[in-house]
C-alpha cells in the first residue's frame, strides 16, 4: 500500500501543481506591500497624523509626485536618503510629532547627536522644569549637547513649553539623518 | 541577489509544488491555491528574515495549512475560491483513481491527513514532521498509523489500467442521480 499511496499522491499533486492558476510573483509582492503600507498607514492613522504627514512630505521631497504604496514599497537600494523608514515612521507616530514640530528642530541645525543628548537631558528634568524651554536648551548645550550659542537660541525658540520632551525622545529614538532633518527644513 | 529576485525565483520554483501539496492536506483545489498565494504574501512581508530560513518551503507550506484549517479564514477563503472559480476556466480532467483518493483523503481526520501528506508526499521523516506540526514523535507515529489504516480499505492497489478521465463535476453528478 505504502508504493501505491505514494504513486497517487504525487500524481494528485501533479493534477493540482498543473491546474493552478497563480499569480505572478510581481503581483503577490506588490499585494503584500501594499499590505504592509496600509497596515502602517493605518496604525499612523490611529496614532495620530502628525507623523504620516512628516512622512508624505519626505516622501514628496525626494520623490516629487510619488506618494503612496508604490513609491514607500521602492527596494531600499532606490529610496532617497531623505525617505523616512517605517520605525522612524511609527515612532514619530506614537509620538504625536507634528511636521511643524520636526521642520523647527531641524531648522535648529542640530545634529542626530545632539538630539540623542537633548532628549536624555529632556527625559531627566521633572515636568515642571520641561516647561522652561531655555531651561532645557541649557541643560542640553551644557552638559550634553555641546550645543553652541546660536542652535541654543534656535533650540529655546523650538521648543514650546510642556510639549516637546516627549517628542525629543521620538526624534531621538527615530535617528533621523541629516539628509532627512535637511528634507523636513526644506519643507 | 536582490530581495525580489530572490523571492521571485522561490516562488517559481516552489509553489506549484506547495499547491499539490495544500491540495493534498484540503482536498479542495481553489482552497489550496489561495491558502499558497496568501502564505507567499505573508512570506514577502517578512521575507528578510525569511529568505535566512533553513527551510523556507515548509514556512510557507505551515502557513499555508493554518490558513486553510482556520475557520474563519475557510469561511473567507471559500467565499473568494467561490469568486475566484466563477472567473477562472474549468480545471483540467481530473481520473477516477484521483477522485477516489481525493475523496478517500477528506474521510480521514485533518491531522491525519497532514501527516500522510508530509510523509508520503513531501518525503519527510517522523522527525521533521513532529519538527513541522509541532506535534510529539509518538503523536505523529499514532496519527500515520491511524491515517493508514484509515485510508486502506478507501484507496486501492492499482492494478487495472486506468479508465477514461471525468471531471469532478459529473462524478457529483453521477453520485447524486445514483442516491
Amino acid at each position: 500500500m505504502h508504493d501505491s499511496l505514494r504513486t497517487q499522491l504525487s500524481e494528485l499533486a501533479d493534477y493540482a501543481s498543473g491546474s493552478a492558476r497563480l499569480d505572478t510573483p510581481a503581483a503577490v509582492r506588490q499585494h503584500g506591500t501594499r499590505r504592509t503600507w496600509r497596515r502602517r498607514g493605518g496604525a499612523a492613522a490611529l496614532l495620530g497624523m502628525g507623523a504620516a504627514a512628516v512622512a508624505g512630505a519626505v516622501v514628496g521631497t525626494a520623490h516629487p509626485g510619488a506618494t503612496g504604496p508604490d513609491a514607500a514599497g521602492a527596494p531600499p537600494s532606490s529610496a532617497s536618503p531623505a525617505q523616512l523608514t517605517a520605525y522612524q515612521t511609527t515612532v514619530l507616530a506614537a509620538a504625536h510629532v507634528t511636521k511643524a514640530q520636526v521642520a523647527a528642530l531641524a531648522r535648529s541645525g542640530l545634529t542626530t547627536a545632539q538630539i540623542s543628548a537633548l532628549a536624555v537631558a529632556t527625559a531627566e528634568l521633572t515636568p515642571a522644569q520641561q516647561k522652561d524651554a531655555l531651561l532645557t536648551a541649557r541643560i542640553a548645550a551644557g552638559y550634553l549637547a555641546r550645543l553652541t550659542p546660536a542652535e541654543r537660541v534656535a533650540l529655546s525658540a523650538t521648543l514650546r513649553p510642556g510639549d516637546m520632551a516627549q517628542q525629543i525622545a521620538a526624534l531621538a529614538k527615530a535617528r533621523l539623518s541629516a539628509a532627512q532633518l535637511a528634507a523636513l527644513a526644506a519643507g | 541577489m536582490p530581495k525580489a529576485e530572490d523571492f521571485d525565483q522561490f516562488y517559481a520554483t516552489t509553489s506549484g509544488r506547495l499547491v499539490g501539496q495544500l491540495f493534498a492536506m484540503t482536498g479542495d483545489l481553489h482552497e489550496a491555491q489561495d491558502a499558497v498565494q496568501e502564505a507567499y504574501i505573508r512570506a514577502w512581508q517578512r521575507w528578510p528574515r525569511i529568505q535566512e530560513y533553513h527551510d523556507r518551503e515548509a514556512w510557507i507550506r505551515t502557513v499555508a495549512y493554518r490558513i486553510s484549517v482556520n475557520a474563519w479564514s475557510k469561511a473567507r477563503n471559500r467565499l473568494t475560491a467561490h469568486h475566484r472559480a466563477s472567473r477562472q476556466a474549468e480545471p483540467p480532467e481530473i481520473s477516477p483513481d484521483l477522485l477516489t483518493l481525493v475523496s478517500a483523503l477528506r474521510k480521514i481526520a485533518e491531522p491525519q491527513r497532514r501527516v500522510i501528506v508530509l510523509h508520503y508526499l513531501v518525503g519527510l521523516s517522523i522527525e521533521e514532521i513532529a519538527a513541522e506540526t509541532g506535534a510529539p514523535a509518538g503523536t505523529v507515529k499514532a496519527r500515520l498509523a491511524r491515517g493508514r489504516k484509515a485510508l486502506a480499505p478507501l484507496v486501492s492497489d492499482r492494478e487495472e489500467p486506468p479508465s477514461p478521465s471525468i471531471r469532478p463535476a459529473e462524478q457529483s453528478t453521477e453520485a447524486t442521480a445514483h442516491a
